[in-house]
């Protein structure tokens, strides 16, 4: 650690307390049980769920852009391989834990592996995600050996990881989409969630470059950035059509019930995070849609950043709105459980509609398993980079050359 | 105690609920089970008892005891009959309330002001000195009469003799005005002038044979949970139910039709249905004229029945023998020596009471009944046809909403007069009165502990009801239950006189109003807890049940009969009491009654504490055989005693209060019921947890009423009018008559912003109805209110 | 094969709520949650009505897991926690439950309850049946149709069936044609509740 830079000691530094107050929660959590967060027997999965979800786009978008890379020799991607795979190697590992930390009784986990039920996306998502992680450090120890022959297994491996990316973020949406219970049901689901994992995992992978290229680690030049703002821009507004699709296709029928979950998305209370994403992914693909503007990396980076955010957004009022009416709402409701009906007691533990909010030891739960991602991608850069560049000490001076170059001509 | 039992963010406030005893010991503490282990199946045993007897109820349950608490319980089985097998939520609600934080936990001394709820624990010699010193002391100074002994209905079956060795008054249901308002004038028709509350003449049982059914002011299917199996049985059967009430209840959803009635115009329906009847010529002529005083001569002069000696006196039964009355039949003659005595007749000197009777009802038009109750006249004609020529049919009244109205007595007078107009009483599946009590039994006459000569109630004032006034001379207060919030209205009346009292007892089980009150507090045991492995016997519905122990008394508390000993030994008349209360039930099994033949303490042990009466199958009824007990031996609807109100035969009057046209209205605007509903049992079980979960004191308000006050759910908001106010949450529903208000009775203050409800309650008592035993009813819904965000 | 099942007559049900404190009881279900609730049809106050005074109706609906033949619950299940047994009830084996609450998310009718703190009992014991595990925090429960005090003795019936005032429920084997409930949800023409759903319910409700 001595070759840090000071300020990256003191990020390290913040992020240790982070982590350190998380668990210190997660430990009250576990004591106490998840009754010390905001979920309820209405809303029954809360920000650990939802940041799962995002975190599970974030590391597939970026593992997506290094394996196709890979797999179709687009000499660009291949370039950005190692940030792209440890950014999503961190993202997964963040996803991971968050489902862990979000178990009633982690305790019995081990029955997930004497007795798995196959009908089950949990089950699925436990293989593919394990499958996809495998991927991830194969993929990362074939990129930083030197020896004969890595690159090619580095290729069969992006064969696998391609698809499996896919799939991750398939099996995924399909814990939402195939639940015929909830208005999560959508044949669509799958596409849409790929999709926006690509774009946030996109624009996650952009800003992790700028990153590294502010901090002088790893030089990328603004025209790699700008190939790769094309894709973003694309890939937009394919988000944006998915969602419009399915909105629609939710609309149409004017099932009675659907319309209630749609009016707390369009002016209830999950609307702002709806109309934030959309305004977003429209105003960064406008940002991103005109070559000059893409190859100003201003913008590029501010329209990256929007698209992480809505699609944490998209995540949001997807996981939630279904949650707020039950598809029997009679009066009194269900017997809440939550956090206020538990303080209370007599006739208060009763919701028509449920609402949600996360609780301050939820909130820095979330933060600590943040955090750990931040520090392994941290860890890994730091480790990696050196032997990546050993390796492929080429591909880097070509990268670096272009980026001094473009500088030297502005 | 373990911080985890109520979860991180309640550690602070968690305050076990059972382990607060002041000196108690509690075996049931707070027991905290190893996560995955699984009860043991050691110890445990089953006892039976009965439980609630005044809801209606009478369930006998069958209770489960594991490691020494009691954990289930369940119906009994009624040999003979299934339907009886019941049990209710209060009742399984039992199983945390016995052992949850309201009970009174030992004997109290009040140290603070009379209401502040400051006490100290004293043991049970302690108090019970003081009490027989404090009731020795009133009573030298003022008197005997000078003790009130007031009781809710609930103690009854435990508390057997205190009233009598106590020699004070006694202020149960015919004296305290609860209950008794239909009664007052619905009774006295049948004969029944021992105050029997309108009690119905057949039982739910006989349902099943009616064709129309009138529920008026009763919501049977939810008060009286446990004859929901004869109410269903019966709509299946056919019958057609219709249920005349302002709000949309239980009753009302399970009717064919429901009328919503303008509050407290229940009386002018009842007229305009008699003229109707009356009308059209739907009455039954053969009825009325031999069943009946409807063809009685009435003298004009002076408004009495023409008898040998014109009286308006108490009638008594059978005095018509002596003392006749007179028919027209070709001439006056006695009722007793007419053949062919006319319905309808008027001379100068005499009118028939059926003639009287009609052209009263030229007053009460349809049109005008139309009006003054809200209702279509259409509604109203058809369901006076179906009633009048679709029977049998049966009108059933409560005692939770009309009856608590200024002109109550009204209502049960035109009651019984339209059901002797249609001749119901004689048929099977015809009746009328109040169901909710399964009254008609065929009985049994238990043997009578002998007591001393000079053991009894004593007499109040004469005509005295209002126990609150310096006339009736009252200095000590002995209360059984929460009677100081059942039986009073307007409480700040009550403050000012329980503060001027020289004593006050109160005996509860639970730490209830009346009980901020008293000087001491004795804490009794619930129906589960005995010393003695058996408690009290009763009868219901023609079968014998006995109190077994269950548990052994929870905290310090006592059962009834001990605290019932204990008091009359401090007061030194113990010796003239059996030593336990087996004792007592086997003397009242030993009769002669061939009822009671064959059934002991023991063979009721056996039988798992029930057994049935030896008596026919068939279910008792009465008046099948016209068997009224009035002076002529029919059914007498002219009421001679009323003369000098008007009231001899029922005409309408507008409630006290809350009726239209009031000019306080101005002010307040909305009616207040206090009704009944399926959580409670007046002020029981309103402190259970397990119904708690369900309901918290809670005025209802119709949406559009609420909305014009700027209310939503949930809000607190304040009822108030001259009298007083009180605070608690609101809740719009759309069951609530617009203009009406509705909270369930027995509220405690302790779980109001502030209570209780009585505070605001009208207290003004028709005078009229002071006759014979029963007292004019408190008009606790005939009050009106306004509501604004609090 | 057996299939056990209910159907509840929704023409009895008076909203009393002694099914829910029944199976509290007999269940030992903590506070604040219940695993039977009787809700008011078409009003989300209870007790409410549907209509504008007097255009006034009501019906309640007693609702608790519909142990479905098709259960939405079973299939998300990790660990095979749920399940459906032989007697064709859905059921818990809380020994395996993790406490993912897929299977909430999945139920379309909230039957679940979940313990998210340490479960408060009140009182302070074990009630009812003596052998109905006592369910640790982090775990999921539901109606079990009174499993354990049916197995135990062939004429028991679950604790809700046996305490309602009006005799509204009916419960048996619907694969068995003779028997009441068989014949009773064919002759009163009972339906299931979110049909379209295709859980095939094994409570049926009729008017």
């Amino acid at each position: 650690m001595k070759s840090m830079k000071k300020s990256v000691k003191i990020a390290l530094g913040v992020l240790v307390v982070l982590m350190a107050i998380g668990l210190g929660c997660w430990i009250c959590q576990q004591t106490f049980g998840l009754g010390i967060t905001g979920m309820s027997n209405g809303t029954s999965w809360g920000l650990y769920i939802c940041l799962f979800l995002l975190f599970v786009g974030l590391s597939a978008g970026g593992l997506i852009v290094a394996s196709a890379g890979s797999v179709f020799h687009i000499e660009d991607y291949e370039k950005i391989a190692l940030p792209a795979i440890v950014t999503s190697l961190s993202c997964i590992l963040v996803a991971g834990a968050l489902v862990l930390v979000d178990l009633g009784g982690i305790a019995r986990i081990w029955r997930m592996l004497t007795g798995p039920n196959f009908m089950s996306p949990l089950v699925w998502d436990l293989c593919v995600i394990t499958l996809y992680i495998v991927m991830n450090i194969v993929e990362l120890v074939f990129l930083v050996s030197k020896k004969e022959g890595a690159a090619h297994k580095q290729w069969v491996a992006s064969c696998i990881a391609l698809p499996v990316a896919i799939l991750v973020h398939s099996v995924t949406a399909w814990i939402l989409g195939l639940q015929i219970g909830r208005d999560w049901y959508s044949s669509i689901m799958a596409p849409l969630f790929v999709v926006s994992a690509m774009d946030s995992g996109l624009g996650l992978l952009i800003l992790a470059l700028f990153g590294l290229r502010k901090g002088g680690w790893f030089k990328v030049p603004d025209r790699l950035f700008s190939k790769l703002a094309i894709l973003l821009a694309t890939v937009v507004a394919l988000d944006f059509y998915f969602v419009f699709c399915e909105v629609l296709a939710s609309a149409y029928p004017q099932e009675e019930h659907v319309l209630q979950t749609l009016g707390e998305m369009f002016f209830g209370s999950t609307a702002p995070f709806f109309w934030l994403e959309i305004i977003l992914l429209v105003v960064s693909f406008i940002m991103l849609a005109s070559k000059k503007r893409r190859q100003n990396m201003k913008i590029v980076g501010w329209a990256s950043a929007f698209v992480v955010v809505s699609v944490f957004c998209k995540r949001v009022w997807l996981l939630f709105s279904s949650f707020i009416h039950p598809n029997i709402a009679y009066g009194p409701g269900i017997s809440s459980g939550s956090l206020s009906a538990r303080l209370s007691s007599g006739d208060q533990i009763w919701a028509v509609t449920s609402n949600y909010a996360p609780t301050l030891p939820e909130i820095m739960v979330a933060l600590a398993v943040i955090s750990f991602g931040v520090t392994v991608f941290i860890v890994l850069i730091h480790k990696l980079l050196p032997k990546y560049k050993e390796a492929h000490a080429d591909q880097v001076a070509e990268l670096a050359q272009e980026t001094a170059s473009e500088r030297a001509g502005k | 105690m373990s911080l985890t039992r109520r979860g991180f963010l309640k550690a602070a406030g968690a305050a076990a609920a059972v382990t607060t005893a002041a000196g108690g010991a509690a075996s049931y503490g707070t027991w905290l089970k190893p996560s995955k282990a699984l009860a043991q199946g050691t110890g445990e045993k089953t006892a039976y008892t009965f439980h609630q007897w005044h809801c209606g109820g009478n369930c006998s349950l069958k209770c489960t005891v594991r490691d020494g608490r009691m954990v289930q319980v369940e119906p009994n089985n009624w040999p003979g009959e299934k339907k009886f097998n019941t049990i209710c939520l209060k009742g399984i609600s039992e199983v945390q309330h016995i052992y949850g934080d309201t009970r009174i936990q030992t004997p109290l001394k009040r140290v603070g002001e009379r209401g502040s709820g400051q006490f100290v624990s004293i043991s049970w010699d302690e108090a019970f000195d003081e009490c027989a010193k404090q009731i020795k002391a009133v009573q030298d100074k003022y008197g005997e009469q000078a003790i009130l002994f007031d009781t809710c209905l609930e103690p009854r079956t435990g508390f057997a003799f205190i009233a009598d060795f106590l020699k004070g008054q006694i202020q149960d249901e015919d004296i305290e005005g609860v209950d008794v308002g239909i009664g007052n004038g619905m009774d006295p028709a049948l004969g029944r002038y021992d105050n029997q509350e309108m009690l119905a003449t057949c039982s739910v049982a006989d349902w099943v044979h009616s064709n129309t059914i009138l529920m008026l002011g009763t919501n049977l299917p939810e008060s009286g949970l446990v004859y929901n199996r004869w109410f269903f049985d019966a709509k299946e059967a056919g019958a057609k139910m219709w249920t005349i009430d302002p709000h949309y209840t239980t009753a009302a959803c399970k009717s064919d039709e429901w009328m919503p009635i303008q509050p407290g115009t229940d009386a002018a329906l009842l007229l305009g249905m008699i003229s109707l009847v009356i009308e059209n010529k739907w009455y039954d002529e053969d009825f009325m004229l031999n069943y009946t005083s409807f063809p009685f001569l009435i003298d004009k002069a002076t408004g009495l029945l023409e008898r040998d000696t014109q009286t308006k006196d108490a009638p008594e039964e059978g005095s018509g023998a002596t003392n006749p009355f007179k028919v027209w039949d070709d001439g006056v003659k006695n009722y007793t020596d007419s053949s062919h005595p006319q319905l309808e007749f008027e001379n100068d000197k005499y009118i028939t009471v059926f003639s009287q009777l009609k052209k009263n009802a030229a007053a009460y038009t349809l049109d005008w009944t139309a009006k003054k109750t809200h209702l279509d006249p259409d509604k109203i004609t058809q369901m006076t046809d179906e009633f009048a020529n679709n029977q049998p049919s049966v009108l059933a009244m409560g005692w939770g909403g009309p009856d608590k109205w200024y002109n109550a007595d009204v209502v049960g007078h035109a009651a019984v007069t339209l059901a002797g107009l249609c001749g119901i009483t004689d048929k099977q599946g015809g009746g009328l009165g109040g169901y909710n009590q399964w009254q008609v039994t065929y009985g049994c006459e238990f043997g009578e502990w002998p007591e001393p000569d000079d053991w009894g109630t004593a007499d109040g004032t004469e005509g005295n009801f209002e126990r609150r006034d310096d006339d009736a001379g009252v200095h000590g207060y002995v209360a059984l239950g929460d009677s100081l919030l059942m039986h009073y209205a307007d409480t700040n009346k009550t403050r000012e006189w329980v503060n001027m009292l020289d004593f006050v007892l109160a005996v509860d089980i639970y730490h209830t109003f009346t009980c901020d009150w008293a000087d001491i507090v004795l804490p009794a045991s619930s129906k589960f807890e005995l010393n003695e492995d058996i408690g009290s016997v009763k009868t219901a519905r023609d079968y014998v049940e006995l109190q077994q122990k269950v548990i052994d008394p929870l905290f310090e508390s006592k059962p009834d009969y001990e605290i019932e000993y204990g008091l009359a030994k401090a007061m030194g008349c113990a010796d003239a009491l059996p030593k336990t209360r087996r004792e007592l039930d086997e003397v009242m099994l030993d009769s002669d009654d061939p009822a009671l033949a064959g059934i002991t303490v023991d063979s009721l042990i056996a039988n798992n504490g029930l057994q049935r009466l030896n008596v026919p199958e068939e279910w008792a009824t009465s008046y099948q055989d016209h068997d009224f007990t009035t002076p002529s031996g029919r059914m007498e609807l002219y009421y001679d005693w009323l003369a000098d109100d008007d009231q001899q035969l029922p005409a309408y009057e507008d409630p006290n209060e809350a009726y239209e046209g009031n000019p306080l209205m101005e002010k307040y605007p909305l009616q207040l019921t206090q009704a009944r509903s399926k959580f409670f049992i007046h002020d029981q079980f309103v402190d259970a947890k397990w119904i708690q979960q369900f309901y918290v004191a809670t005025l209802e308000l119709n949406p559009k009423d609420a909305e014009d006050r700027g209310l939503k759910n949930d809000d607190i908001v304040r009822a108030y009018n001259d009298r007083g106010e009180f605070k608690c949450k609101v809740r719009l529903n759309n069951a609530i008559r617009p203009g009406s208000s509705r909270i369930y009775e027995g509220q405690w203050a302790k779980y109001m912003e502030e209570g209780p409800v009585q505070n605001l309650t009208n207290d003004n008592r028709n005078k009229r109805s002071i006759w014979l035993n029963a007292a004019p009813v408190a008009p606790f819904n005939d009050t009106l209110v306004q509501v604004e965000k609090a | 094969m057996t299939k056990l099942g209910m159907v509840i007559d929704l023409s009895r049900c008076v909203g009393c709520h002694t099914c829910a404190n029944a199976c509290k009881m007999s269940n030992n279900v903590p506070m604040g949650m219940l695993w039977n609730r009787v809700l008011t049809d078409g009003d989300e106050v209870l007790d409410g009505a549907q209509g504008t005074y007097p255009n006034l109706t009501r019906t309640y609906v007693p609702l608790a897991c519909q142990h479905c033949e098709n259960p939405a619950c079973q299939k998300v299940c990790p660990t095979g926690a749920t399940y459906k047994d032989d007697k064709g009830r859905v059921e818990i084996d809380y020994d395996k439950c993790i406490g993912c609450r897929f299977c909430m998310a999945a139920c379309p009718y909230n039957a679940r309850v979940f313990n998210w703190s340490e479960p408060d009992h009140d009182p302070d014991f074990q009630t009812g049946f003596k052998d109905v595990p006592i369910r640790p925090r982090g775990v999921m429960e539901k109606c079990s149709l009174c499993k354990e005090r049916c197995d135990a003795d062939p004429e028991n019936e679950p604790m809700c069936v046996v305490c309602c005032p009006s005799s509204a429920r009916i419960y048996g084997d619907l694969d068995d044609p003779d028997s009441e409930i068989s014949k009773i949800v064919k002759q009163s023409n009972a339906y299931t509740l979110l049909e379209g759903k295709g859980t095939r319910p094994q409570v049926y409700y009729h008017d």
